[in-house]
Parts: structure tokens; C-alpha cells; sequence
């Protein structure tokens, strides 16, 4: 990934691109690290949710499609 | 419909174009850029506008699992704390959630090697934070894998007068198209 930064000023109507600064750089990374964090969490419990649903259909011996007309 | 009137300023009589009125839209600027970690839009919000439209004609990332998001600005100062949303992602059915409080979570950028790319709508309001705190809201799509996105909240720290905002995506770089609409207040 090159770490660019474009800025538009609205005063002159410009697009520039510069280096970010190593303050920026090292921003951007823990964003990133913390967003991938973010995700792992999401996918474990999006995960943990689908095993549950699994679980309980087996359960009641029907199948997921089964399940969706008795909620219609 | 911009229009001329007489601009007594010079001499002889000249022509300048007429403050838009009251509630009119107009079209601020429009922005392309291409493989950059982050975007401003500096100097965007003033006190000429009341309400703003972001239109992000597309956007793409090297990978449309990437999340695009935004951060509103105060001159060099971003601002990276005190959102509050909701948001729900349609792909096959809704999930919904409450997002992170550090930036607005817009949704999936497009891929850069795939067509369509992502497009969206945000809309943000009091953005100027005098009379009451931002809010925002939006929709739209990354329409390749189809996952759509509807999110709004508002940001409760203490009223600042933002003037611009960030894009980014939650990992690769950023390409995209974006303009953007103000409402005279």
C-alpha cells in the first residue's frame, strides 16, 4: 500500500497528493489493525450465531428452509 | 438555475453571478482521485450551506471486503472518537448493529478489478455543530457481490464547527468519485 494522502482544498479548488507523515503512517496502521480486530470478532460471533441456529433446527428436526415458512 | 446580475462593483456596470437563493441545491465540487490511503475534502462545509449531500459516485479498494469509512475534520484535526450509529447490511438477509464510535462505517468499497464499483449517498446535517450536533444518514450499495448498506447516527462530543471530512477504507488504498451538494441556507 503507498501512503498517499489526496486533500481537495476547497478554497482553490485543487486536488494534492503528498507522503503522509510518519505521525499519519502510524495512524493509519493501528486503524487498520483495529479494523481487522474488529472483523475477527464480527466473523466469531456471526460464526458462533450460525452454529447456535444449526444446533436448534437439528434440535427440533427441521430443516433451515422449514424454519423460514414457520416465520413467514 | 444560477443567474447574472448587475455587479455595480466595477465601472462601467459589469455582470457577477446571483447568490443562489434560500433552500437552493448547488453543486460544490466534484473530486476524483485514485490508489490513495486516505481523501480530504477540506474547507468544504461553510456558512453558506446548511445541509450537505455527498454523492460517492464510485469507490474501490483492492479487495471489496474493505469497509469504507468517513471522519469529520476541523481545519488539520480529525476527528476520531464520539460517533454514534446504527446501521444495517443487506446480503441475503439484514444484520444489524451498532458500528464503532471512531469514524462513520459507510459500507463495502467496491473492487478495484471488478464492475460496478461501490456508490453511496450521505447526507449530513448541522454539520456546522452551532445550533446542535451532526447527524447524518445515508444508503447504497456495493453492487458486484451485492451488499447493501443503510446507516445514520449523529456525533455527540462538543459542538465543534466542522469544515471537512476523510474517506478511507478499513485496510487498502482508495479509488474513487465523489461530489458534492450543499443546500443555501
Amino acid at each position: 500500500m503507498t501512503n498517499k494522502i489526496g486533500i481537495y482544498n476547497h478554497s482553490t479548488g485543487e486536488q494534492n497528493i503528498r507522503e503522509m507523515t510518519d505521525k499519519e503512517i502510524a495512524e493509519r496502521e493501528a486503524d487498520v489493525i483495529s479494523f481487522a480486530a474488529q472483523k475477527t470478532a464480527e466473523d466469531a460471533e456471526a460464526e458462533a450465531k450460525a452454529a447456535q441456529r444449526a444446533a436448534l433446527l437439528n434440535r427440533l428436526g427441521i430443516t433451515e428452509d422449514e424454519a423460514k415458512l414457520l416465520l413467514a | 438555475v444560477p443567474k447574472f446580475v448587475a455587479d455595480s462593483s466595477v465601472s462601467p456596470t459589469g455582470l457577477k453571478w446571483a447568490a443562489p437563493s434560500s433552500g437552493a441545491m448547488v453543486k460544490i465540487s466534484n473530486t476524483t482521485f485514485s490508489n490513495v490511503a486516505t481523501q480530504d475534502f477540506d474547507g468544504v462545509f461553510t456558512s453558506t450551506y446548511k445541509d450537505y449531500w455527498v454523492v460517492v459516485n464510485s469507490i474501490a479498494s483492492a479487495t471489496n471486503s474493505d469497509i469504507l469509512y468517513m471522519r469529520l475534520k476541523y481545519g488539520a484535526n480529525v476527528q476520531a472518537s464520539q460517533y454514534y450509529q446504527v446501521r444495517g447490511t443487506l446480503y441475503t438477509s439484514w444484520t444489524v448493529q451498532n458500528s464503532g464510535t471512531n469514524e462513520i462505517q459507510i459500507g463495502r468499497t467496491g473492487d478495484t478489478s471488478t464492475v460496478p464499483k461501490g456508490a453511496y449517498n450521505i447526507y449530513l446535517h448541522n454539520i456546522d455543530g452551532t445550533a446542535q450536533n451532526p447527524t447524518y444518514f445515508g444508503e447504497g450499495v456495493e453492487p458486484y457481490l451485492l451488499y447493501g448498506s443503510f446507516f445514520g447516527g449523529g456525533w455527540q462530543g462538543t459542538p465543534t464547527a466542522f469544515d471537512g471530512f476523510r474517506l478511507f477504507s478499513s485496510s487498502t488504498n482508495i479509488t474513487g468519485d465523489v461530489t458534492i451538494y450543499g443546500i443555501v441556507r
